[in-house]
């Protein structure tokens, strides 16, 4: 077990230590891959933007100013990545439908995952990204507005905002959705 | 307490941590408010269910996959910084050809010891900070083994070894960042005969490792 915290592992990956970015993936990666399959709602790209985003943390070295927590900086990094993969998806799907009926982008779903959880994640899937982003970052990471907002680079009276608007469209479409069920 | 206000709370309640609100009024409210009572239910319920969201478990196949995407990244760090695709390449080249002429075709490298012990020897050192990746390698090549053939034939050549395409070990009591000991690392080298220092740089400044943007250090070899 490395002794170093994560900020003295960033800095030695931004030295150029391969390793130390290697520990910092062994330590990080499931709680970045939650956060990307709850953004996307797509396991196998979920896989795919945890390997990225910690490459990239490579590429954004120079940003980490050590005023925030590790993990906040990290969570915007992936956030940003997560919203690149789901603007190319949404354009992809256009493109696509021009030539089939039917393009579903959801991957693989947990197993044993209840009826109740199911109806939940599709209502969360139906939320527009700006809105899923704030519920998952507040419900699944535990973060306050204050860090929230940091992540997703609004001010905290708009992520108050998008968060009450959040909870009540997916009380909304979730109450559809049982109704449909 | 209006409703909207109460709905607010509750919601605040349900992100923020129930600290944020002030429940005895909201309590109240909701007590005497069946429609926002109903609504906090639902909001509850909900925001309980998102909980049961569960992420798919990532298996050890991920670390392993990270792995290799860090020593790709190694590779193309090494490319980046100059001499693995072009010089290295040359270098290997310019040690087969080196070892012919002196006949002793000993590729990858050439060792060639005909050196006489009394006259004075240097050490070039190449490495690759500096030097252009972009470089056609081919042309290198050509330039490298062109080089090689030239001191060979002054009989300055003693001998060169290419080293393998890595930042190698360094082993300090301070540990040194891994980017200094990549820029830093020696590629390979040549052990050229020359009559002191002025002469032994001369022959380096020739090489074209130096007009492509590459280091060659120079030391003097100690002899008793």
């Amino acid at each position: 077990m490395d002794a170093r915290d994560d900020r003295e592992l960033l800095e030695s990956a931004q030295a150029g230590d391969l390793s130390a970015l290697g520990i910092l993936f062994e330590r990080h990666h499931q709680a970045v891959h939650a956060l990307c399959y709850r953004l996307t709602g797509n396991a196998a790209a979920a896989d795919d933007l945890t390997q990225e985003s910690f490459l990239r943390i490579l590429r954004y070295k120079g940003r980490f100013d050590g005023r925030a927590k590790f993990t906040t900086w990290l969570y915007r990094l992936v956030r940003n990545r997560c919203l690149d993969h789901m603007a190319g998806e949404r354009r992809d799907r256009k493109r696509l439908e021009l030539f089939a009926a039917d393009v579903s982008t959801t991957g693989h779903t947990p197993e044993r995952e209840d009826e109740r959880a199911g109806l939940v994640r599709d209502a969360l899937s139906r939320l527009p990204p700006e809105k899923r982003e704030v519920l998952v970052l507040s419900r699944f990471e535990d973060l306050g507005y204050r860090d929230i907002a940091v992540i997703c680079d609004i001010s905290v009276e708009n992520v108050k905002v998008r968060a009450h608007r959040a909870i009540r469209e997916l009380r909304r479409i979730y109450q559809e959705l049982e109704r449909e069920a | 307490m209006k409703c909207d206000t109460a709905i607010d709370l509750v919601i605040d309640s349900l992100m923020a941590g129930p600290e944020t609100a002030s429940t005895r009024d909201l309590d109240a409210h909701l007590e005497s408010c069946a429609v926002c009572a109903a609504e906090a239910v639902k909001l509850r319920e909900v925001w309980s269910d998102l909980g049961r969201l569960r992420p798919p478990v990532v298996g050890s196949e991920s670390l392993v996959r990270f792995g290799r995407q860090l020593e790709r990244h190694r590779s193309a760090s090494w490319r980046a910084i100059g001499l693995r695709a072009a010089a290295a390449v040359a270098l290997l080249a310019t040690g087969a050809v080196a070892g012919q002429f002196l006949g002793r075709d000993r590729s990858p490298a050439v060792v060639a010891v005909s050196a006489q012990a009394a006259e004075p020897e240097f050490l070039l050192l190449i490495r690759g900070v500096g030097l252009d990746a972009a470089l056609p390698e081919d042309r290198l090549v050509a330039e490298y083994r062109q080089w090689a053939a030239d001191v060979t034939e002054r009989g300055q050549l003693v001998s060169a070894e290419k080293l393998v395409d890595d930042a190698g070990e360094w082993v300090s009591a301070t540990p040194r960042a891994r980017d200094e000991q990549v820029r830093a690392a020696v590629e390979g080298f040549f052990l050229v005969k020359a009559r002191n220092y002025p002469e032994a740089v001369a022959l380096a400044r020739e090489h074209p490792h130096v007009a492509y943007g590459g280091t060659i250090e120079v030391r003097a070899i100690e002899r008793p």
